[in-house]
């Protein structure tokens, strides 16, 4: 027999699932607003062209080689990577008291700052600190800190299904009912798959109950540039909090700003009360990156560095971002404009209210099926679509699609 | 002012081969020597790019066609089944089953750190944090916490060096194969085994084979210097061959960080050889949710370079070429360092250096030789008495060998 044969089939991953399907349907018609990568208007993956011109240097430059990185990976990648959530000018990286572990993508550094956080905060390999994740949110999150060992994860209120907004009084009520010293998982800007970002206002409510209850702050920062074309408006939240003096956690991505998807680009900035601190969370965060991965990938860290170090690379980074940003942003108005002009049933306002890549249509399940059997428009089953999917030739098609979910099913 | 949430966040030891690698960096003696970390150097004891690496580089800089969309959660398929194809060998029967399945993973490492998670969820029982490792005494520092890391509380170490013969202590390690609780999981070196380079012979695996079969013991290889030991990709991959062609379900961590010199690009395969397709499924999309929650999803650059050069003949053959070209020069310096110690009369016998196979070598050193060789001649060291012979140069090795000859007969 088979050492393996009780294990069991495991679920597919949803969202994958969905763009295998995608791929599968014959349909001419068929669009995909599943998974979430940037499509240019053709629906077609996007090389930026700073990365392109970047990539040339590294393998024209004769003075790199394939030497093992740091195991905190490269220091020049995370020293600018920090920068940018936290600003050029930050008072926190002045004192010395920032630093940063690159990291597998967003999900690699939130695995590193669950794992530390397991091991090291509230009291040592204390499992049963509650997390909070909002509700909903990306559906790695869950499994993310409870692999990482975490018996206890819980939504906080997050989506006001009914008003189509944020939650704001449920939050707030979480935040002071909960118990202290848990560990909250915030998404910096763009919120997925709600779309739906706290104002500055509400952010500041936030943060006061947060620093009252010593709540743990640990932002999720997947769409800096991305959601408003702006690196700094995208930081808002992050610096805010900095700027009351939490000590914090930020995973970074750098699939989507800068394309790099698959070279796994992420960044664990650390804020911490003083560079003592620091040095001893670092050294501990190096014993839990080398029995994962033993040290970062470096193409893309390498990439981003450049980039990033480069004043001139940098603006043209920016420009390929507010590129991206744009086109999502045309699509929502477009998107919202054409339900509107077929009188579809409902307020649509919620399309262009939202930012990011990311929509919460409001679709229920029955009619998200109807939009997937009966029109081949694939999304996911929450009504979340990505607005990436939408282009010139197909914004009619889906847009008539869901006026026929809306007044067709129930 | 508030309290750090961290304050009680202890300081961790930094890993001993890195603080070696930095002593060395510290240390302005003129004729000062590395011998630690595990990575190839030129004679010029110099990083070297392996040439059909910059060339498949340019290629895929090249390539219009290529983008940078997430690749599967289980990695790049072309390199998956390349990889695989490596370890097992093209006509493999077990490939040919369909029973040969493959996790895209970071480095040797990530290929560990998979297999060991998925083996505490769902070995011998679910989330079963008993069951026994056993990894080699010595064996890589990193074996130990990366199985730990995943969960396992029984880790033990099975006899495999002998200090006194300079040889491997065959009756020891099947002493313990005999006596290890049954599904133990041992972890078995594919070949130049780390840190000592002493392999057991083709007769000695199949005495290993035998019992751990009877046993039912877990087969996990960890190869990372295939190629890299003998030149020979064949050669040094006889054991997991051996264990497949014996029938034995088993995990094979590879690495491609030595025999590509892509050590900075992770690349990394865990191949799985189960007992039929349906099992090794099963397995896979397990394997797919613990990959999930640890990267999402591994990276591109490393193994589409691999991948590559594995599925061009021309380029393939170029790789084998710089692979002999790396292996020969560590022959080389075996060969050298032994006869200058036998030119110098340095007491004892020093065979083993050329007996021994790959990478690193263990000299015998005691720990106070090994720290006069660091304080007094500035050739760094492990403590352990490894040198890796890749830091040996045709212009240092006189140094070191004369620094060898002073440790052994001053120093006891």
């Amino acid at each position: 027999m088979s050492v393996f044969c009780e294990v069991p089939q495991a679920a597919p991953v949803a969202v994958f699932k969905l763009t295998q399907d995608f791929t599968n349907d014959q349909f001419p018609q068929k669009v995909n607003l599943g998974v979430g990568a940037y499509r240019t208007d053709e629906g077609r993956p996007w090389a930026l062209p700073v990365v392109k011109k970047v990539e040339k240097l590294i393998v024209e430059d004769d003075k790199l080689n394939h030497e093992y990185l740091p195991i905190l990976g490269l220091p020049e990648f995370r020293s600018s990577a920090s920068k940018i959530a936290l600003g050029d000018d930050s008072p926190a990286i002045r004192d010395n008291r920032v630093g940063a572990v690159q990291c597998l993508g967003g999900t690699g550094a939130l695995k590193m700052g669950a794992e530390f956080l397991r091991r090291f905060y509230n009291r040592h390999n204390n499992t049963k600190t509650p997390v909070y994740v909002s509700a909903p949110t990306w559906e790695n999150h869950n499994a993310v800190f409870a692999n990482a060992g975490f018996e206890d994860v819980r939504p906080y209120k997050y989506w006001d299904a009914e008003k189509r907004g944020l939650h704001l009084t449920g939050f707030l009520d979480d935040l002071e009912t909960c118990p202290e010293r848990s560990i909250f998982v915030l998404h910096a800007c763009a919120h997925n798959p709600t779309g739906t970002d706290p104002t500055q206002e509400q952010w500041m409510q936030v943060a006061q109950v947060m620093m009252r209850r010593k709540l743990f702050v640990f932002f999720d920062s997947a769409y800096q540039g991305f959601a408003s074309g702006s690196l700094d408006k995208d930081a808002w939240a992050i610096r805010y909090f900095v700027s009351l003096g939490f000590e914090m956690f930020c995973a970074q991505s750098f699939s989507k700003n800068f394309g790099l998807y698959n070279e796994r680009v992420g960044n664990l900035t650390i804020v911490a009360r003083d560079a003592d601190n620091l040095k001893r969370i670092l050294s501990q965060m190096e014993m839990i990156v080398r029995t994962t991965w033993s040290n970062p990938p470096s193409q893309g860290a390498r990439i981003v560095a450049v980039t990033l170090n480069s004043p001139q690379l940098f603006l043209e980074w920016k420009d390929n971002v507010k590129t991206m940003a744009d086109r999502v942003l045309l699509m929502r108005s477009q998107l919202k404009a054409k339900l509107q002009a077929l009188g579809t049933p409902g307020t649509w306002d919620h399309i262009t209210d939202q930012i990011g890549m990311f929509s919460f249509t409001g679709l229920n399940p029955k009619q998200v099926e109807y939009m997937v059997m009966n029109k081949h428009i694939y999304l996911m089953a929450s009504g979340r679509i990505n607005m990436c999917g939408l282009t010139s030739r197909n914004i009619d098609y889906v847009a008539q699609s869901i006026h026929e979910a809306v007044t067709n099913v129930q | 002012i508030a309290m750090s949430t961290f304050t009680d966040v202890p300081q961790a030891p930094p890993v001993a081969v890195f603080k070696l690698t930095a002593d060395f960096k510290d240390d302005p003696h003129p004729q000062k020597v590395n011998l630690g970390v595990g990575a190839y150097r030129t004679d010029d004891c110099l990083p070297w790019v392996l040439p059909v690496v910059k060339k498949v580089e340019r290629l895929i800089v090249e390539d219009e066609s290529l983008n940078h969309e997430y690749l599967p959660i289980l990695g790049l398929p072309e390199f998956r089944s390349a990889a695989s194809k490596v370890a097992l060998g093209d006509d493999s029967p077990a490939i040919k089953d369909n029973r040969v399945g493959a996790v895209q993973c970071l480095g040797g490492t990530g290929a560990l750190r998979i297999g060991a998670d998925f083996l505490q969820r769902w070995y011998n029982g679910t989330n079963n944090t008993s069951t026994p490792i056993y990894v080699s005494a010595p064996t890589w520092e990193n074996h130990n916490g990366v199985f730990k890391d995943a969960g396992f509380t029984d880790i033990r170490p099975y006899h495999y060096w002998d200090g006194n013969k300079r040889g491997l202590d065959l009756d020891g390690l099947l002493d313990d194969l005999e006596k290890a609780p049954e599904k133990s999981v041992f972890v078995l070196h594919a070949c130049a085994h780390n840190p000592t380079g002493t392999d057991p012979t083709q007769d000695e695996w199949k005495k290993i084979a035998e019992i751990m079969m009877r046993r039912n013991l877990f087969v996990f290889f960890d190869s990372a210097y295939q190629g890299f030991a003998s030149g020979s990709l064949e050669k040094d991959a006889w054991a997991i061959r051996y264990f497949v062609s014996q029938g034995f379900e088993l995990f094979v961590a590879q690495s491609f960080s030595k025999n590509f010199g892509l050590y900075n690009e992770r690349v990394g395969n865990l191949t799985v050889v189960a007992r039929d397709s349906d099992n090794l499924t099963r397995t896979l999309s397990q394997m797919e949710k613990i990959v999930r929650t640890t990267w999402s999803n591994p990276p591109s650059q490393g193994a589409r370079i691999v991948s590559k050069t594995l599925n061009c003949p021309e380029l393939f053959a170029e790789w084998q070429g710089n692979v002999k070209t790396m292996a020969d020069r560590v022959l080389l310096m075996r060969d050298q360092l032994r006869a200058k110690l036998l030119a110098l009369g340095t007491p004892g016998t020093w065979d083993h250096i050329t007996a021994q196979i790959g990478m690193f070598s263990f000299t015998g050193l005691n720990p106070k030789q090994v720290e006069y060789m660091v304080k007094e001649r500035h050739v760094y060291l492990m403590a352990s008495g490894r040198i890796n012979m890749c830091g040996l140069t045709s212009k240092n090795i006189d140094y070191v060998a004369q620094s060898i000859h002073e440790a052994v007969t001053k120093v006891q």
